[in-house]
């Protein structure tokens, strides 16, 4: 499980660096090719069980920032 | 000691903390003060309050003038007033004056010592300090705020004199330039509003933002993941009198409580005597919810939503106004270990009656759906 609180580090909420290559995976993940970046943002910014399969599904790379919480950015 | 200023008092007050007034007139002399404000219609100013002050030689009198703004005290905004000290027995011809901004919300008595000890104040600490964290929250006063995505809510914050940047991902996502404000305004930022259209611009989903001025870092606001869905939320005001949220986690479990029913007297002409009739008793509705993993700070948090008067349940969409309580050993715990606190939400309202709430059941839903696929599927079943 990627999104996680541990101690007092909080995890921050999804960051891409790319939207466009989320949004062509979120086509795929959901099978469905006509999904929007509009209908992604509403996805990813609201949590559910299937964002977090989602995000399991993508590639992930965590980043300790000023030791006081973690960044976590999909690229 | 001589005595050059007759008026002292300062001019950034909260509306919620003492207001102190030095005033002198001279050696056993009494004058008349008064609080104004000017407004536009005739007869252009409203004396709020009116009153009378005695001083010997050399001394000031000390006056709290806080209660004169005490609905001010519970709501987040500002208000400019002028204090007048009379100097002679006129009708307010020849006076002393001093500006008085009024702003809503108040401090600790813990936080006023340690402001005092450090020989400074509120404003210039904390809300008129750009390279401070100057936003009206009281999840912390810190340099990171971290808010959880479901309870991000507009962080306001009182913008005269203030200028910084926000930036995330080396870009500058919102100027903000107050610097030659004339008057005070109470500003809002959405930082949910701010991350999307920064998306729909760059491409970027960002949930980190940097606020910074042109010489220095001052804070960052960090968007934390949410783990779970949620449809109960707390909503309160916190001690600056601004709306904020805390989300419940887990099923709100219900556990009323029904009052003894008491009696009353009526005349009975059957038997000729008084005899007890029960009164209708009364049900307390309380739930039980989890306010989800909390950390040391987020927990003082939880804290400032319990000595709120102002406090919220979202359920489903709908707004009940609420009392809470909770097992304080388990809320102020310092281990450093997230702490899931367990709290007890009661409605404000008791009831002898009761009416159900019109709730459609999953039945329902099914068979309207089911309904509305023969319709719009096969139209003519229905005609």
């Amino acid at each position: 499980m990627i999104l996680q609180q541990h101690k007092n580090i909080a995890i921050t909420a999804p960051q891409f660096m790319d939207m466009v290559s989320a949004l062509v995976s979120y086509r795929s993940f959901k099978n469905d090719y006509t999904l929007t970046m509009a209908n992604f943002i509403s996805f990813i910014t609201q949590p559910s069980a299937d964002r977090a399969n989602f995000l399991e599904l993508f590639n992930a790379s965590v980043i300790i920032r000023n030791n006081s919480y973690a960044k976590v950015i999909y690229s | 000691m001589a005595i050059t200023q007759p008026l002292l008092i300062s001019e950034l007050n909260l509306a919620g903390n003492p207001i102190i007034a030095k005033l002198y007139c001279g050696d056993n002399v009494s004058r008349r003060w008064r609080i104004i404000k000017y407004i536009e219609a005739d007869p252009f100013i409203q004396v709020i309050y009116e009153g009378s002050v005695f001083t010997t030689l050399d001394t000031y009198a000390e006056i709290d003038i806080a209660s004169i703004f005490e609905e001010l005290k519970s709501i987040s905004g500002i208000s400019v007033f002028e204090f007048q000290l009379n100097n002679d027995d006129g009708n307010f011809t020849n006076y002393s004056t001093q500006a008085l901004s009024i702003y809503g919300g108040g401090i600790s008595k813990l936080l006023q010592r340690k402001l005092a000890k450090m020989n400074t104040n509120i404003f210039t600490w904390k809300l008129k300090d750009n390279t401070a964290n100057f936003l009206l929250s009281t999840r912390t006063n810190n340099d990171v705020l971290a808010v959880p995505e479901n309870e991000l809510v507009p962080f306001g914050f009182y913008a005269k004199g203030l200028k910084f940047y926000i930036k995330s991902d080396g870009d500058t996502v919102a100027t903000f330039d107050h610097l030659l404000d004339q008057d005070e305004s109470l500003l809002y930022i959405d930082f949910a509003a701010l991350r999307e259209s920064y998306a729909g611009s760059t491409n970027k989903l960002v949930s980190v933002f940097d606020i910074v001025t042109d010489t220095s870092y001052s804070f960052s606001v960090v968007i934390i993941a949410a783990t779970e869905q949620t449809e109960y939320f707390l909503k309160f005001r916190n001690s600056w009198g601004e709306l904020e949220q805390i989300a419940l986690y887990g099923l709100l479990s219900f556990s009323p409580t029904i009052s003894e029913a008491t009696t009353v007297s009526k005349w009975d002409p059957q038997v000729n005597e008084f005899v007890d009739r029960a009164n209708r008793p009364s049900i307390s509705n309380i739930y039980t919810a989890n306010s989800g993993c909390r950390s040391e700070s987020d927990r003082l948090f939880i804290i400032d939503m319990l000595l709120s008067d102002t406090k919220i349940l979202i359920a489903n969409g709908d707004e009940y106004e609420v009392k809470v309580t909770a097992e304080l050993p388990g809320v102020v715990s310092n281990a450093g270990i997230p702490v899931n606190v367990t709290l007890n939400i009661e409605l404000i309202d008791k009831d002898p009656y009761y009416g159900d709430l019109k709730v459609e059941s999953a039945y329902q839903v099914l068979t309207k759906t089911t309904l509305e696929n023969i319709t719009s599927g096969d139209a003519d079943i229905l005609v």
